[in-house]
């Protein structure tokens, strides 16, 4: 009975460190005036609003940024299951020549160290530099959500 | 595909040894066999893969690796430059920068931190998830969101926790540190791993959940029947087997951690204060891109991989060898 206290404990601790960090994205994303203060945390009705979430499309393109998210997750779908299926397949079906050499390139992939997450944010590494405002052009064309609204924030901070 | 397959096979007939078309060549047949394997359908099915590894994957490293022994610079496209070898005169140069030093430096702490909070965190939260009854779908995703998210949307929220006037220094007080966490200079790196070991762990709870299934259960009987309670059984059966999972958990944190780029470019503003949180990757780009000398960066990028690769092959020696 005490360890299964102590179990739920650490685990209901540990939910709400993982969780917190998005109860305060929620609860910020509704203040009328951002409050950064213990008292902040905990929502005050005088100080909340939706006008935050009818100013989104103002601010960024929203469309096209989830538009452009759209295109590049049915890409790396679409990639992943023609290249995976159909290689996964031969390599547990079939018996070829080259089989174990193609096996070996597919785990080394996964252990050489290489950036997969640096792709999803080359939008936004080239939009932070201002100086070059044609290269910002292009740029936006290419914002997707996430990194749309992220730049708007970074300007903000500055 | 199934159908294919079948066809395949229906041909082949009672022969089970000769590849489909070739059934009643003979000599041919078996020539094929002998170059192309039984089912020569494989090599078809895995092309593009190959390739499409070979033109996103091998080549872009052999390109690197060139590019890191000669004088290499950007162009105007299409323009014909000689671009002499030089030997390892860009290895010289990125060697003796001490900005490179330091960020190695930095990744090194970045991973003393973070390895051992994110091995010992996720361990202990998968036993504790791997124990429970109730809420467990909702433990799970708890645990997971964060992995799940882009480390560009959960960013901000960090910067409001951590800036200066920010939650965290408000419930601090007095205890708060000065200057604030990002732009303490010796502050800001563990608050980055803080971050990746919040952000990835997730992933690596999920490993070991899967582990801790392998591990059988009459081994935590038998201690309880000696007598032993929780922590014993946590320190005598769990740990050791997990073994193969933590060395991957080791493996996988340190490649991930030697390659952390997003998360200084984002918590402080690339590499600050004063270059405290710059790491090698973030390096690559700023030397490569930024300030045009791809040749350098390539040789600093060589330099990583090495080193990466020595540190796994210790881990491997080290945390690994029961397995092995």
């Amino acid at each position: 009975m005490k360890s299964k206290v102590v179990t739920y404990g650490v685990l209901t601790l540990g939910a709400l460190a993982f969780l917190f960090p998005f109860y305060y994205m929620v609860v910020g994303s509704l203040q009328t005036n951002p409050d950064t203060s213990i008292a902040g945390a905990f929502p005050h009705p005088s100080n909340l609003t939706l006008e935050n979430y009818t100013a989104i499309d103002g601010r960024i393109n929203l469309l096209k940024g989830l538009v452009n998210s759209g295109i590049f997750t049915g890409g790396v779908i679409l990639g992943t299951i023609v290249f995976g299926v159909l290689a996964g397949y031969a390599l547990a079906v079939l018996k070829w020549r080259g089989r174990s050499a193609t096996f070996a390139l597919v785990l080394l992939v996964q252990v050489i160290p290489f950036r997969r997450d640096t792709t999803d944010l080359a939008p936004s590494v080239r939009a932070e530099r201002p100086a070059e405002a044609l290269q910002r052009q292009r740029v936006t064309r290419s914002t997707t959500a996430s990194t749309g609204w992220y730049r708007r924030f970074a300007r903000a901070q500055r | 595909m199934t159908v294919d397959l079948t066809r395949t096979s229906g041909r082949t007939g009672g022969d089970p040894g000769r590849s489909g078309r070739a059934g009643g060549a003979g000599d041919a047949g078996k020539k094929r066999r002998r170059l192309l394997g039984a089912q020569p359908l494989g090599i078809l099915f895995s092309a593009p893969y190959v390739i499409f590894i070979g033109v996103v994957f091998a080549y872009p490293i052999v390109f690197a690796v060139w590019m890191s022994f000669h004088d290499y610079f950007f162009t105007a496209p299409g323009a014909q430059v000689d671009r002499p070898f030089v030997g390892l005169d860009n290895y010289v140069t990125a060697l003796s920068d001490p900005a490179v030093w330091r960020s190695f430096g930095n990744v090194g702490i970045f991973l003393l931190i973070n390895v051992p909070l994110t091995v010992v965190l996720s361990i202990v939260l998968a036993t504790a998830l791997d124990r429970v009854v109730r809420a467990r779908a909702f433990f799970r995703v708890a645990f997971y969101v964060p992995y799940v998210t882009a480390s560009v949307a959960v960013v901000a929220v960090w910067l409001f926790l951590f800036s200066n006037s920010g939650l965290i220094n408000n419930a601090l007080g007095p205890l708060a540190p000065n200057p604030s966490w990002l732009v303490n200079s010796a502050l800001a790196m563990p608050t980055i791993a803080l971050f990746v070991t919040w952000k990835g762990l997730g992933f690596y709870i999920l490993l070991y959940l899967a582990a801790l299934q392998n591990v059988q259960r009459e081994l935590y009987e038998s201690v309880a029947v000696d007598g032993g309670g929780r922590l014993r059984q946590f320190f005598s059966v769990t740990v050791p087997g997990v073994r193969p999972a933590t060395f991957l958990v080791v493996l996988l944190a340190t490649i991930t951690g030697a390659n952390l780029f997003t998360e200084p470019y984002l918590l402080t503003n690339g590499g600050g204060p004063n270059g405290a949180s710059t790491s090698p990757v973030l390096l690559i780009y700023q030397k490569g891109i930024e300030q045009q000398n791809p040749d350098v960066a390539a040789a600093i990028g060589v330099v990583l991989i090495i080193f990466v690769l020595i540190i796994a092959a210790l881990q491997r020696r080290f945390v690994g060898r029961e397995e092995s």
